[in-house]
């Protein structure tokens, strides 16, 4: 396989970078000194495809919520009755997978017998079986890690933000769907699925760690299968442009409420080079507004409406974007109108020369800790691949945004493209 | 691989110094250990809470953070964790090595000076702390207790792990008691800072690719007009006999049940068996391929997660799963049926051989975090020995199957902890 190298002499580090026949992408970072290879093979195809055309059809094939995670948990068993697990197991290798809104991602990592390892990845993601009975069973397991999720106010409190600030997009389903839609999943569907969405050309293998990168490409040149590409086309409707409710309530048995704020965004439709630019702009202005350094900050924190979970970050994938801020707090509606006001406050005075400096380079060291851990270098080579853009690339406007490129973000900021999510603590909780 | 050099500071201070050129960032942590005990640990928790919100040359929030943006970035958080029968607390801070900074230029005792600023030269007036600081922090500590109950599948852990040592000083909380801290005010804390902060030990780790020279000199420098008495701490034997099995029930309008089982091992880390017992967990529930996963969850499909974990200062084994509530004792005959299993002898030669290597695989690649090496490291400090990984992954090769077999038959049941669903969560 023919491979290309591309150096970046700040941070020292290369990515080696080939295609394989099938059309999967191979990206590789060597890190001799480190002692663990870690591995991503991933597909872009997550929860937020309800609907799609498949290959070769006219017709709109819809399919279940939770239809792709239940997909990645079934991939684990193989023709053989072999668990994937035990596979890894005899070789010393960890292995996990996780399925996001736009991605379904398997993989492992060894400090011994990595091409066993590498192999075995391949060779599972490539062979799907299911039956019934397997099926079945996996039901009972998801529906509990369903119910598990719903006991979660961290995920209750932005699942219920989502279905607040979208009318349309699937994004607002849970990833893991309901008991009632996962009962509908058959084989059928799920090799449907598999060969329209797990489709070389749709995948990418990634690799950082003390592997040989010619050794990684001779494996993935003898193991990867080569399968004719498909066309799928994802379905969706057209989204409006502002919230659908603007705001959400329950009640847990828990101890302080818990808040989302979302803010509606339409970022995921512009290009890709666009796309990687505003994602840093407004990454900075959310810092400016928001971090630990802001006049906001302190205000919330010292008037005891925030706590050290308060958060901000901007989401953008090819489906959806958002902006979406959270907390802890025992006035979550007090934080919010504060939050409001600091907003409009900053849209009349703007931002001082000397605050944007300082987030900016702050946001910058933040940037190159990714390199620091095998997992997390892996995984951005993987979203950034997704995303159409080169790894290195993508830090390059860390260097070049602008104040003006940060204040253009304020123009979400507005009343019609809020949604507030709220839950709230049960009353007589036992 | 990795070996961390011990050097003495100033009495009562120890710098373990880690080096390595894989990472881009450095990392400083600084702890301070002292016993746990009922009244002291919630002072010492609320203590950190209140010198990471300002100090005297930083004094707000926003004056740390400003600091640490200058510094690119840097990342510095508290830290508050129990390890056996002491507490330690302290910070950390990781910051981008030099090299690889626009300006080129080292932040290490720029980074170091703000722990110590933070540490050791807080923000008083008239003998005491801030009046309103503290009454924000006791607030958000109260509200950091009462909030193990937001996440259940914590929750059900800690209080089966309280409920088993409820005796002991091990089943001492490290974050603090809502009684405690409510008694607490700006002048007690403060009085209770000047002798914490003078009669304690530190350990300071540096993990990074600054040479030796360098760090101590500038630790050294830092910690020149510091004067600390060092003391010690009381270690106290793993509880091992079990009377009667306690089982506790627990209601809330949950979805999900939680089943929480501890057990006593008789086995702690600087023991001979600790290598067979690590064995033993990875079969029984800690591996994707251990019997707790693959019998219960896999074949019985009667849950998402369940699984062991060992607590190794106190011989501790604690299985965690969550249920649907009509299966609470098909889970719990499941998860006891298991480790008679291997009582009784039924291990492969195979699982064996695979524990081995998912054990080794994990210890390996915590050569790749600084916060692992500083684990290690602290952890050796605890059990005052000073073994490499390389030793304890010589022992793990040397476990057998007799050897597993016998610590599983040393394990006594000693808690059932069950948090029951009894309602649907409301719509509002």
């Amino acid at each position: 396989m023919k491979f290309e190298i591309r150096e970046d002499a700040q941070f020292g580090e290369k990515i080696y970078s080939a295609v394989h026949e099938s059309g999967v992408h191979i990206l590789v970072c060597p890190k001799p000194l480190f002692t663990e290879n870690y591995v991503m093979f991933g597909t872009k195809y997550g929860s937020s495809v309800d609907r799609y055309i498949a290959d070769g059809e006219s017709e709109v094939t819809s399919i279940p919520d939770g239809t792709a995670h239940f997909l990645e948990h079934k991939m684990f068993e193989n023709e053989d009755g072999v668990d994937v697990f035990s596979l890894f197991g005899e070789y010393g290798a960890s292995a996990n997978a996780f399925t996001s809104f736009d991605k379904t991602v398997y993989e492992f990592s060894c400090t011994d017998n990595f091409e066993k390892n590498l192999e075995t990845l391949i060779k599972f993601v490539q062979a799907p079986y299911f039956t019934k009975e397997t099926v079945a069973k996996e039901q009972g397991i998801i529906g509990q890690e369903i119910k598990m999720y719903d006991d979660s106010p961290s995920w209750r409190v932005l699942m219920n933000l989502m279905s607040a600030v979208y009318e349309h997009n699937a994004v607002k389903n849970d990833i893991a769907g309901t008991v009632e839609s996962i009962a509908e999943i058959t084989p059928e569907i799920l090799y449907k699925t598999y060969n329209n969405f797990y489709n070389p050309a749709n995948m990418v293998l990634c690799v950082c760690g003390p592997a040989d990168p010619e050794t990684v490409f001779e494996v993935c040149e003898k193991t990867l299968k080569s399968v004719k590409p498909t066309h799928v086309s994802v379905v969706t409707e057209k989204e409006p442009e502002t919230v659908k409710q603007k705001e959400v309530r329950i009640a847990m048995p828990i101890s302080i409420p818990y808040f989302c704020i979302g803010i509606k965004d339409f970022g995921h439709t512009l290009s890709p080079a666009d796309k990687s630019r505003r994602e840093i702009a407004m990454t900075l202005l959310l810092s400016i507004l928001f971090g630990k350094s802001s006049p906001l900050y302190k205000r919330l924190y010292e008037s005891g409406y925030i706590n050290e979970s308060f958060d901000s970050e901007y989401n953008i994938s090819d489906n959806y974007s958002i902006v979406i801020i959270s907390g802890e707090s025992n006035n979550p509606d007090e934080a919010y109108a504060i939050i409001r006001e600091e907003i409009e406050k900053i849209k009349k005075n703007g931002i001082d020369d000397a605050e944007f400096e300082i987030n900016k380079k702050a946001l910058l060291g933040g940037a190159i800790d990714v390199f620091d851990k095998t997992d997390d270098t892996v995984y951005a080579m993987l979203s950034t691949y997704f995303s159409g853009i080169d790894f290195f690339d993508s830090f390059k406007p860390y260097y070049t945004v602008t104040k003006k490129d940060v204040l253009d973000m304020l123009d979400i900021f507005s009343d019609e493209y809020i949604s507030l999510s709220v839950v709230d603590v049960m009353e007589d909780q036992v | 691989m990795y070996k961390a050099k011990h050097i003495h500071i100033c009495s009562g201070v120890t710098l373990h110094y880690i080096k390595t050129d894989k990472f881009k960032t450095d990392k400083i942590t600084m702890l301070f250990s002292a016993g746990l005990d009922k009244v002291y640990t919630s002072y010492r928790t609320l203590l950190i809470n209140v010198l990471m919100t300002g100090c005297r040359k930083l004094p707000d929030i926003k004056a740390i953070n400003d600091r640490l943006y200058e510094l690119y970035g840097a990342d510095f958080a508290s830290l508050n964790t129990k390890r056996g029968d002491i507490q330690q607390t302290g910070a950390t801070i990781k910051f981008l090595n030099g090299a690889f900074t626009p300006d080129k230029k080292s932040m290490l005792s720029a980074a170091l000076e703000t722990v110590t600023d933070v540490l050791f030269d807080p923000l008083v007036k008239d003998g005491a702390f801030d009046e309103k600081i503290v009454s924000i922090e006791k607030k958000n500590l109260i509200d950091s207790i009462r909030a193990d109950i937001n996440n259940k599948t914590v929750y059900a852990r800690k209080k089966c792990i309280s409920l088993m040592c409820e005796n002991e000083v091990y089943g001492i909380s490290s974050e603090g008691e809502e009684a405690v801290v409510e008694t607490i005010d700006e002048k007690k804390l403060y009085d209770f800072y000047k002798e914490f902060v003078s009669k304690t030990s530190l350990d300071i780790y540096y993990v990074g690719a600054q040479s030796e020279d360098e760090v101590v000199n500038a630790v050294r420098s830092t910690f020149e007009k510091i004067e600390i008495a060092p003391i010690s701490y009381k270690k106290y034997p793993a509880v091992y006999d079990v009377d009667d099995v306690k089982r506790i029930t627990e209601e809330m309008p949950v979805t999900q049940g939680k089943l929480s089982l501890g057990f006593r091992t008789g086995t702690v880390r600087n023991d001979k068996d600790y290598a067979a017992l690590s064995i033993f967990n990875v079969i029984y529930g800690l591996a994707p391929t251990s019997k707790l996963f693959t019998v219960v969850r896999e074949k019985m499909s009667l849950c998402y997660y369940c699984r062991s974990q060992l607590i190794e200062t106190k011989g501790i084994l604690l299985v965690s799963s969550g249920i649907e509530c009509e299966n609470k004792e098909k889970a719990e005959a499941g998860i006891l049926q298991q480790l008679e299993e291997i009582k009784n002898g039924n291990v492969s030669d195979d699982e064996i051989v695979t524990a081995k290597k998912f054990y080794v695989n994990m210890l390996k690649s915590s050569f790749d975090s600084a916060g692992a090496m500083v684990a290690w490291t602290a952890a050796e400090s605890y059990d005052g020995t000073d073994r490499e990984q390389d030793d304890f992954i010589r022992d793990i090769m040397n476990v057998t199957k007799e050897d597993v077999v016998r610590v599983a038959n040393k394990i006594k049941l000693d808690t059932v902890y069950y948090l029951k669903g009894n309602t649907h969560t409301d719509e509002v």
